[in-house]
């Protein structure tokens, strides 16, 4: 079922401390789609993003109301184990953040504290992640070399491989790009594109044409409110509200 | 940086206005020189055709850089994308003007006078379709061009009841079937351009709404 509906966001607030950052957020998110956040920078985008898999529990003073409901459940419920939702949403980051140890041991390393022993199937997991990252080819013959030595837009991909190894179904990507030149980035945009045959991929991203490139879906954030959210070819064609027009034609930012 | 763009798209819109003013005007003027029997008109006419050209080809030109270099979203799009069709349309309409200006030309050389009343008649109500289509376009409002199908629905009839009374006429009047066969290819002229007309006010529509309807 690809319009299934697999995280389904509902009357979503969140507070820094006394900073209403978020206000009634409501966005159904598909499976097996793309969603793009855009907005200006301040907009909640990132914070939205992070509510999914809750990276924002880790801030002080952070505060959340309504409902994520993933498979049927809150991921704020109290019972909910945010290390298990994780391993279910995972993240790569705008600055790619390789572990400093090999490229064979930064996607090992997941697996194995996920309790995966057997070698053999630890190499399958590498192999099938790297490939599955657009990766293998370009790395098989050094995976036991540090991954520090490999480019930006490697490293980009190694991080979304590293992230494929615990078995994933949502991949949030923060502006996944904004450190990548533009082949690098291509190779990402493509990379996307492939793993929407399996994930659902969430990606903020400054950049309206990778947005309109990557998506199926788009949604518009600005000042914390979710201004209008629809299909890509809709919002950047005959976008239905003003404000959401103006800010990608570039008439405010 | 966005002021720039903003006044490449102004500039763009205003390119486009002036070659629908010089298309249309061609229009105009050929139906006063068929009117008049004005051949010397009907001559200037003709010799606007380079222009009309070059105007058609820096304004294309000028759109096409604006979307390979900006790569417009929303309304921006839209304006571009609707320009890019609608100038196609006025160039379409200045071309009709240089070939009634040209059936003109040879009209003159034919003895006698057909009256043309009732294709007159049409020629001026396709030109204010036109000249409402245009405003339209330069104003970016649409209220005018609302009844745009229904005024083409007139020209279609007309086209035909036209044709008739030209058909007719050919059997009555042989000695004018040479001016009367002029006629039928003017009153097909004119009967296309309601159809750009038409098409115009879609564009317009597009652009300025988002939403896609059809007229012809």
């Amino acid at each position: 079922m690809n319009d299934e509906i697999i995280l389904n966001v509902q009357d979503l607030n969140l507070w820094y401390g006394e900073n209403h950052a978020l206000h009634q957020v409501t966005l159904p998110i598909k499976n097996k789609k793309v969603t793009s956040l855009i907005g200006p920078s301040g907009c909640g985008k990132s914070t939205l993003i992070r509510c999914f898999n809750r990276m924002n529990d880790l801030v002080l003073g952070c505060h959340v109301s309504g409902n994520v409901i993933f498979h049927g459940q809150n991921i704020y419920d109290d019972g909910a184990d945010p290390v298990d939702l994780r391993k279910k949403i995972g993240m790569v980051f705008q600055k790619p953040n390789p572990f400093p140890k090999s490229i064979y041991e930064n996607i090992a390393y997941g697996p194995r504290i996920h309790g995966m022993k057997n070698k053999r199937e630890i190499d399958e997991t590498v192999e099938n992640c790297l490939r599955k990252a657009a990766l293998w080819n370009e790395v098989k013959d050094r995976i036991h070399e540090s991954a520090m030595g490999l480019s930006g837009g490697q490293q980009q991909r190694l991080c979304i491989a590293r992230t494929l190894a615990v078995n994933p179904e949502i991949i949030l990507m923060d502006e996944p790009c904004s450190a990548l030149d533009p082949i690098a980035t291509s190779k990402i945009e493509d990379l996307i594109e492939e793993l929407k045959k399996e994930y659902c991929v969430i990606i903020v991203t400054h950049s309206m044409s990778q947005a309109s490139r990557v998506s199926d879906y788009t949604a518009f954030m600005y000042l914390g409110d979710l201004i209008e959210f629809g299909d890509t070819r809709q919002i950047f064609e005959n976008p239905h509200k003003e404000l959401t027009e103006n800010y990608i034609t570039g008439r405010f930012g | 940086m966005t002021e720039k763009i903003r006044s490449e798209l102004i500039q763009i819109h205003e390119e486009a206005c002036n070659l629908g003013h010089f298309a249309i005007g061609m229009l105009h003027d050929s139906i006063n020189a068929f009117e008049k029997g004005d051949t010397k008109l009907a001559a200037d006419v003709c010799d606007r055709k380079k222009e009309l050209k070059r105007q058609f080809i820096t304004a294309e030109e000028s759109m096409f850089q604006y979307l390979a270099l900006y790569q417009p979203v929303a309304r921006d799009m839209r304006e571009i994308v609707a320009s890019i069709r609608i100038i196609y349309n006025f160039e379409r309409i200045g071309r009709m003007g240089f070939d009634i200006s040209e059936t003109i030309k040879v009209l003159s050389q034919c003895c006698g006078l057909v009256d043309p009343e009732k294709l007159i008649m049409v020629a001026r109500k396709v030109l204010t379709m036109i000249e409402d289509s245009m405003d339209a376009f330069s104003n970016r409002e649409v209220a005018q061009i609302k009844t745009m199908r229904q005024r083409d629905s007139e020209i279609d009839r007309l086209y035909c009841e036209v044709m008739r009374d030209i058909i007719r006429r050919m059997e009555e009047e042989k000695e004018s079937v040479p001016i009367l066969a002029r006629y039928v290819i003017i009153n097909r002229y004119l009967e296309r351009c309601g159809d750009q007309a038409c098409n115009i006010a879609e564009m317009t529509t597009y652009m300025v709404t988002g939403e896609r309807i059809e007229m012809i």
